[in-house]
């Protein structure tokens, strides 16, 4: 690697830091409002780069790229559906959630659904799933950024990996959600630039777009159909269907993504925010898919096709915009593993612990159980990553058709459907999670060419419908989340006497948490 | 369109349109959210 390449990387990774500390320094307030939230005060700008950067992860440098490289233009089929995914998200439940959860006095994701839906078995079950997901959602990062760090390098993969995995770990532990949103906004540019100057950098070396086309049909015309090299799709519309969904209305059921309408501004910041997120979606998301195209003419032979973008990115640039390039892939990688872990951590000692173990837990045995755990998922990362790394396509997908089967409806129907009870979004998200995960390890898939995104989304819906409906005389919605419900659809700030009559019971665990937060990082 | 057959052509920028136009009816539809850009004290 030239010594360019380094220096890009190494400001990179200074820049981030830096911008990091700045912000967790900025954030720490007094509570775990602040922590957790970032004091719900980031802003709409922030808030769609955030949403963004956070749900593209190092899929879009691998997956999306490796999808591109071996099928066509089929892979734009998933790119159709994300250019949405965050304006829909911010139309759909921003808003709303936002609200709610203020009023609810709700500081996680999965704290919001307990809330909403009262019973602890929502916590037990939706904490327990959300921390296992995320935690494989979290090996997929690990994989890129050893993949993407021994190929630029040269190392042996398997130290290549461990210095991802502890460059992730350092990051993360610098703690909080506002640490997390503003390096996420400045990733997200990162990511943006260089990924638009490869996709230049590759127009130009094969004379344009047409010119490129023209070559692919030569080589293949079934690489330019919307079904696939060899039309291996052709007709398979539940699998279309899937791939449209699971990154449009699939991301309003992933808790470390609807985390993020919590700690809006104000609830009008949802729709500001749904402007930017089109806007750079626009941008980014369908290009790395087509670099995975282009990969096909400039390197034809490819053992790994996961590797194209970094590969292209070697090939084509000069060592300086390389770098770039690599910062960009580390960037998304980090964005995306940084929210995964602090949501995994925070889950797990707020929801889990806290909650079910030990209810009175102090400060510090909070903090232990977040980063043990962080720490244990990065160590069983680095074990399966080294032992038998799946591809980051396989994994992002598995968990994102599962987060989105079992949560979707729980979440849309929170703030949309006063009849959603308890009974019906707990059957909706073991349902849905069931399916998902059957569907794609039982070989449904391939009997009944049905994505695992579809087949479990449709199955925990029916079943949120159902269920609440049947069970709406032994197990009502309790007047005051009917009567929240009735408030969050207004377009108005929260009454006072509202949020004074919300349960804010935790607030004081909350401060504690807060203060030895900033004590330790103080005595760091 | 840039070499491609028409449905892939509208795969590739048909479907980002339709986005656009959903976010553009969305910033229409959405123009009194502004309404929750004010504290609680300043409500009437």
């Amino acid at each position: 690697m030239s010594g360019t390449v380094i220096f890009f990387l190494v400001l990179y990774y200074v820049v981030v830091l830096a911008i990091g500390y700045w912000a967790m320094k900025k954030g720490a307030g007094d509570d775990l409002e602040g922590y957790l939230l970032g004091g719900r005060k980031v802003g709409p700008m922030a808030t769609a780069l955030t949403l963004q950067s956070t749900s593209m992860s190092g899929y879009m440098f691998l997956g999306a790229g490796g999808l591109g490289y071996m099928q066509g233009y089929w892979a734009l089929w998933y790119a159709a559906g994300d250019v949405g995914g965050g304006v829909l998200n911010m139309s759909v439940i921003g808003r709303r959630m936002r609200k709610l959860s203020q009023i609810m006095g709700a500081l996680t994701a999965i704290e919001y659904l307990e809330k909403r839906y009262p019973s602890p078995a929502i916590r037990l079950f939706a904490g327990t799933l959300t921390v296992f997901l995320l935690g494989f959602y979290a090996l997929a990062q690990f994989i890129a950024g050893g993949k993407g760090m021994a190929l630029v390098t040269g190392m042996p993969y398997p130290a290549a990996l461990a210095i991802a995995v502890a460059v992730i770990l350092v990051y993360t532990f610098m703690g909080g959600y506002l640490a997390v949103a503003y390096t996420d906004f400045f990733q997200s540019l990162v990511m943006l630039t260089g990924v638009l100057w490869i996709v230049i950098a590759c127009l130009h070396e094969l004379g344009g777009l047409t010119a490129a086309n023209e070559a692919l049909g030569a080589l293949d015309p079934t690489l330019l159909s919307v079904w696939g090299r060899g039309l291996g799709f052709q007709g398979q519309w539940g699998i279309v269907a899937g791939a449209l969904l699971i990154f449009s209305v699939g991301y309003m059921g992933w808790p470390h993504v609807v985390t993020r309408h919590m700690a809006m501004t104000r609830p009008g910041t949802a729709r500001k925010a749904g402007m930017w997120a089109t806007l750079w979606n626009l941008l980014f998301v369908p290009t790395p898919y087509l670099v995975g195209i282009l990969a096909i003419l400039i390197l034809p032979e490819l053992d790994d096709p996961e590797m194209a973008i970094f590969e292209v990115a070697g090939a084509l640039l000069p060592a300086a915009v390389t770098g770039l390039v690599m910062a960009a892939i580390m960037a998304a990688i980090m964005s995306t593993a940084d929210s995964l872990l602090l949501q995994t951590g925070s889950i797990a000692a707020r929801d889990l612990y806290e909650r079910f173990i030990n209810p009175h837990a102090t400060e510090k045995q909070m903090v232990w159980v977040s980063r043990s755990l962080v720490t244990l998922i990065a160590v069983v990362g680095y074990a399966v990553a080294l032992v038998e790394p799946p591809t980051v396509f396989s994994i992002v997908i598995f968990a994102t058709s599962v987060l989105g089967s079992a949560f979707l409806p729980a979440y849309l129907c929170a703030v949309w459907w006063k009849k959603a009870n308890t009974p019906g979004a707990l059957t909706s998200m073991v349902i849905g999670a069931l399916v998902a995960f059957t569907w794609e390890y039982g070989g449904h898939v391939e009997a009944t060419r049905i994505h695992p995104m579809l087949a479990g989304l449709v199955c925990s819906s029916i079943t949120m419908f159902v269920v609440s409906l049947l069970t709406q005389k032994i197990a009502p919605v309790p007047p005051q989340v009917l009567e929240a419900m009735d408030e969050t659809a207004e377009v108005g700030p929260i009454p006072p006497a509202m949020l004074a009559a919300a349960d804010f019971s935790l607030a004081p665990t909350a401060g504690a948490i807060g203060r030895m937060l900033n004590a330790e990082r103080r005595d760091d | 369109m840039f070499g491609l057959p028409p449905e892939t052509a509208f795969l590739v920028f048909g479907f980002p349109a339709l986005w656009v136009i959903y976010t553009l009816v969305f910033l229409r539809r959405s123009r009194d959210w502004e309404n929750e850009d004010v504290t609680p004290e300043d409500r009437p």
